[in-house]
C-alpha cells in the first residue's frame, strides 16, 4: 500500500453518468489498482477525505452550499485536480437554471409542481447557490476532460498517464458532448 | 466544431459564462431562429449573400452584443428579401436555425391509411 498513488472522486452536481464511465474501465480498473488507493468517493465506504491525494477526480457543477465547501476542501488536500465530464468543466445541465432566478426554481420544485405538502425545504437539502458553476471558476483544476461522459476509455488514459506522472495529452480523445 | 476546439487545446472557457436570455424568431412561416444557439459563424450571412444572392441575413451589434439579423433587425417572417430557400438552415452547425415542423410535438401524423393497412390483413 506503501508507495501506491492515492486517488479519489468527487461528486458534486452531476447525473454520476462520469462516475458510471469509470466502472466501465471493467477489468482494467485491476490494472489500476496496482498503481493507486482509491481512498475517497461515493464507490467506497471511507467517509473522510484523505490528507492528502495526488489525483483526485471531479464529476459535476458546483450549485449549493455543499458543493462549495465540498470542492475548497478537496482542493485543499489534492495535488492533481481533474475536472471530469461537462458539467466539470461547463456546468453543463445544471447550469441550465442560470439564467433563471434561484428563488423561482425552488417555487416551480417545491410549491408549483409539488401535488401535497407544499413547502421549501430549509434543513437537509443544502441551499442553492445563485449559479451553478464549472469547477474552475471556484477553485483552480489542473486537468479538464470534457465528455457527457467521457469514455471509459478516455478516463482509463488520462488516470493511467497522471498516475505515471504525466500530462494526458486529450486532443482528438474527448470533447464536449462526446 | 467541438472536435476544432479539442484540437486546438481549447478544453475549457476561461471566462465566466453570461447565461443571456435571447430571442427566439419563429415569425418565418417554415424556419426559426433561436439566437441562444447561435455562435455568430455567419454561414447563414455569407450562403444568402454569395450563394443565393438574397443577403437576408446580416450582423448587427459589436461584441457579446452581436446578433445575426433578417433585413433591417425585422421578424424573418417580415423580410421582403426572403426567398424562403432554406439554405441558411442547411448550413448552420449548431441547429440556432431549423425547419418548423421536425420536432416530435410538432409533427403532423397522417393515420388514415392504418385502418386500411388493418383491413387488408383482415381480408
Amino acid at each position: 500500500m506503501g508507495d501506491k498513488a492515492i486517488m479519489a472522486t468527487v461528486w458534486l452536481d452531476g447525473c454520476s453518468g462520469c462516475h458510471m464511465s469509470f466502472l466501465d474501465i471493467d477489468e482494467r480498473l485491476i490494472e489500476l489498482a496496482d498503481l493507486m488507493t482509491l481512498a475517497y468517493s461515493p464507490l467506497v465506504d471511507t467517509k473522510d477525505f484523505p490528507e492528502m491525494a495526488d489525483v483526485t477526480l471531479v464529476e459535476g457543477a458546483v450549485s449549493s452550499e455543499d458543493d462549495l465547501a465540498k470542492i475548497r476542501k478537496v482542493r485543499a488536500h489534492t495535488k492533481t485536480l481533474v475536472s471530469l465530464g461537462d458539467c466539470a468543466v461547463t456546468a453543463n445541465v445544471p447550469g441550465m437554471r442560470n439564467p433563471f432566478l434561484t428563488e423561482d426554481l425552488y417555487d416551480r420544485a417545491y410549491i408549483e409542481n409539488a401535488d401535497a405538502n407544499q413547502h421549501i425545504p430549509v434543513n437537509v437539502i443544502p441551499p442553492l447557490r445563485p449559479n451553478s458553476y464549472p469547477v474552475h471558476q471556484v477553485v483552480d483544476v489542473d486537468v479538464f476532460v470534457p465528455g457527457c461522459p467521457p469514455s471509459a476509455d478516455t478516463i482509463f488514459y488520462v488516470v493511467s498517464e497522471l498516475l505515471a506522472g504525466r500530462q494526458p495529452d486529450l486532443s482528438g480523445r474527448s470533447r464536449f458532448g462526446a | 466544431m467541438q472536435d476544432l476546439a479539442i484540437e486546438i487545446g481549447m478544453t475549457h472557457v476561461e471566462v465566466p459564462y453570461l447565461y443571456p436570455i435571447l430571442p427566439i424568431d419563429a415569425s418565418h412561416n417554415r424556419f426559426v431562429i433561436d439566437h441562444n444557439r447561435c455562435v455568430l459563424c455567419r454561414r447563414c450571412v455569407r450562403v444568402c449573400g454569395e450563394i443565393e444572392g438574397a443577403h437576408t441575413w446580416d450582423v448587427m451589434g459589436r461584441g457579446h452584443k452581436s446578433r445575426v439579423i433578417t433585413d433591417l433587425n425585422q421578424p424573418w417572417g417580415d423580410s421582403e428579401s426572403c426567398t424562403s430557400c432554406g439554405k441558411c438552415v442547411q448550413v448552420c452547425p449548431t441547429g440556432a436555425l431549423f425547419e418548423k415542423g421536425k420536432a416530435v410535438a410538432e409533427m403532423t401524423k397522417r393515420r388514415e391509411f392504418l385502418p386500411y393497412l388493418q383491413s387488408l390483413r383482415e381480408d
